[in-house]
């Protein structure tokens, strides 16, 4: 007999190890995950607290102070105008408080990811749950249209819908409330977005479903409920939520870049992509504008790229070694 | 005999492939007693696996019959094909695939229960439990997941659950070729004994023979989708007439077990 092949001798009194429970313990050790998680989790609270920042630090987003600019239009003082008031100068020209309009501009930035990853993913693993089961000519045909969506090339076609969307609500000379800039950025996201979380939970829910648990159900006389709900479903959560966690940094570089391309969010709404626009015609006279939002930016996808890179080595220990 | 717990008759199996047919089952019977066991024997690709997939409808039949307990089970529909099912049930070659790895061991084995809609007198819980210590686990590690056990105890969960159920039949398709050989014999220890205690009846497929030999009464032969050969335990393992047969014991290393050996010698 083995060692442990009887283990009647001890007690069963442990606390199971659950296969979320051995994640979470992993991720703690880790402290790569424990650094850029805690700056997700700054980050995330600063941009929730916007409103509650900006009544502490008595200066709004929008508020112009002209008399601290001199007579070309550049802020005095360090730096870009850094002082005990403005933390991080003003911007030149309208002469706006850049850190209050940083802490908004998470806000916005936050908002479009998460909104575009939750929308992708939930619409992907839909899709690819019942492609992935159903089989046969369903996944043949949605197969053709993930394909399809893959195809199209993301930046012309956001470069056309977004404006003609835009023109289609609201005429050339009307202000578009930052709500509708939102909805069309995170619908072009999701347009493009989805066939990538389909295509992943397809191929799972395909080696899902060809393993022995699932025939062992189906032999038991499970139906198809039982089958996606409680045999397959639970294995998808792992894969689910590192899609997310990646999907996240993506769509956060993703808005800036089309906002800097001028079709995502427009001014007046605080915005990285839009600053850093604004910031490459002072990189001679004030670098340190561009630096401000540049660095936050960097510092944000990196560290959700590194936090989603080490949730998925906590979930899946197997795949740090590399292929088996 | 009265009439067989299990009867198949002209079972076949065809795969259609590019350029023609996979003839993966070619027309093979046979009869299992209640109580009884039938072993199937071969190489592998020889149709062993496809054939315990038809018994439990994972595959369908190309033609042949089934006959469970006086009905062809091919030919039932859903809703009677569900009565049956929880009868026959099957236990996998790889103990950690047959097991869902995001469930507890306890969830694992009421399964069967779950999906029929069988309530146990005393709850399901306490039935896990029984089953558990039935197949030689400590009922109090119900809260456990697969990963927490060896090789030999998930094999032990995957036969507790094939027997939640209450079935007369159970399919056991490589049950213990994936485990090591001292827990090899634990594993065919506790199938014998749940077929002595309870009278199921099993259909143990495997590619050793010394396997078959200590649980089945009755063994059959097969090569490339028939059966060459079929007959009692003793008859092939003493005096085996086809030549592929005898190639098969002849390939076990050392001439088997040593009570292979004796018999050997003895004819």
């Amino acid at each position: 007999m083995k060692p442990g092949e009887h283990p009647r001798a001890r007690t069963g009194t442990r606390p199971s190890r659950s296969p979320g429970r051995l994640a979470w313990r992993r991720l703690r050790a880790d402290r790569t995950a424990l650094i850029t998680g805690g700056i997700m989790v700054a980050l995330i609270a600063v941009a929730l607290a916007a409103p509650l920042i900006e009544m502490l630090y008595g200066i709004g987003p929008s508020e112009q102070f002209q008399a601290e600019l001199d007579d070309f239009g550049m802020p005095i003082g360090p730096a870009g105008g850094v002082s005990g008031q403005h933390w991080l100068g003003l911007e030149p020209g309208l002469g706006r408080d850049i850190f209050i309009r940083l802490v908004y501009g998470l806000r916005t930035s936050l908002v479009v990811a998460f909104a575009a990853a939750v929308v992708t993913t939930a619409v992907g693993v839909l899709v690819g749950l019942l492609t992935g089961f159903l089989g046969r000519w369903t996944d043949g045909v949605i197969g053709a249209v993930i394909d399809f969506a893959l195809a199209m090339p993301f930046l012309i076609v956001a470069l056309t819908v977004v404006p003609t969307l835009t023109q289609r609500f609201y005429g050339p000379r009307d202000a578009v409330p930052a709500s509708f800039q939102v909805f069309s950025l995170v619908l072009v996201f999701a347009v493009f977005g989805w066939a990538i979380a389909a295509r992943l939970v397809r191929g799972q829910v395909l080696s899902i479903r060809s393993r022995e648990f699932v025939d062992a159900a189906r032999v038991s006389g499970a139906g198809l409920g039982h089958i996606l709900g409680r045999e397959i479903a639970p294995n998808l959560i792992a894969p689910i939520l590192v899609s997310f966690s990646l999907a996240l940094p993506a769509y956060i570089a993703a808005e800036a870049g089309l906002s800097f391309l001028g079709i995502g969010i427009l001014e007046p709404t605080p915005d990285f992509g839009r600053m850093i626009d604004r910031s490459l015609g002072y990189l001679q006279t004030d670098p340190a504008y561009v630096l401000f939002p540049g660095l936050l930016l960097f510092v944000m996808v990196l560290a959700f790229n590194m936090f989603g890179d080490a949730l998925r080595d906590a979930l899946d220990p197997r795949a740090e070694a590399g292929p088996r | 005999m009265t009439e067989p717990l299990l009867s198949v008759r002209d079972l076949v199996k065809h795969f259609p492939v590019k350029g023609g047919t996979v003839r993966a089952v070619d027309g093979v019977s046979f009869e299992v007693a209640a109580g009884h066991s039938v072993g199937i024997v071969g190489e592998s690709g020889c149709g062993k696996t496809t054939i315990a997939r038809m018994l439990v409808r994972l595959t369908d039949a190309s033609a042949g019959c089934i006959v469970f307990e006086g009905r062809d089970i091919t030919q039932l529909g859903r809703r009677r094909w569900r009565s049956v099912r929880p009868r026959i049930q099957i236990v996998f070659q790889d103990p950690s695939g047959s097991l869902n790895p995001r469930q507890t061991v306890g969830r694992i084995v009421a399964m069967p229960m779950r999906v029929n809609g069988i309530r146990p007198p005393g709850g399901r819980q306490a039935r896990v439990r029984d089953l558990l210590a039935m197949v030689g686990l400590n009922p109090d590690h119900d809260e456990r997941y697969p990963h927490e056990f060896s090789g030999g105890q998930r094999q032990r969960i995957g036969i507790a659950r094939a027997l939640a159920g209450d079935p007369r039949l159970i399919v056991a398709d490589e049950p213990v070729s994936a485990l090591d050989v001292s827990v090899q014999a634990q594993i065919i220890n506790l199938l014998r004994s749940l077929q002595r205690d309870l009278g199921v009846s099993f259909v143990l497929i495997s590619h050793d023979l010394a396997v078959v030999r200590q649980l089945c009464h009755r063994v059959a032969v097969m090569h490339r989708g028939v059966f060459v050969e079929a007959g009692d335990r003793a008859q092939i393992f003493g005096d085996p007439h086809h030549p592929y047969t005898r190639r098969l014991l002849a390939a076990v290393p050392g001439g088997g077990p040593p009570r292979t050996r004796t018999q050997e010698q003895g004819s």
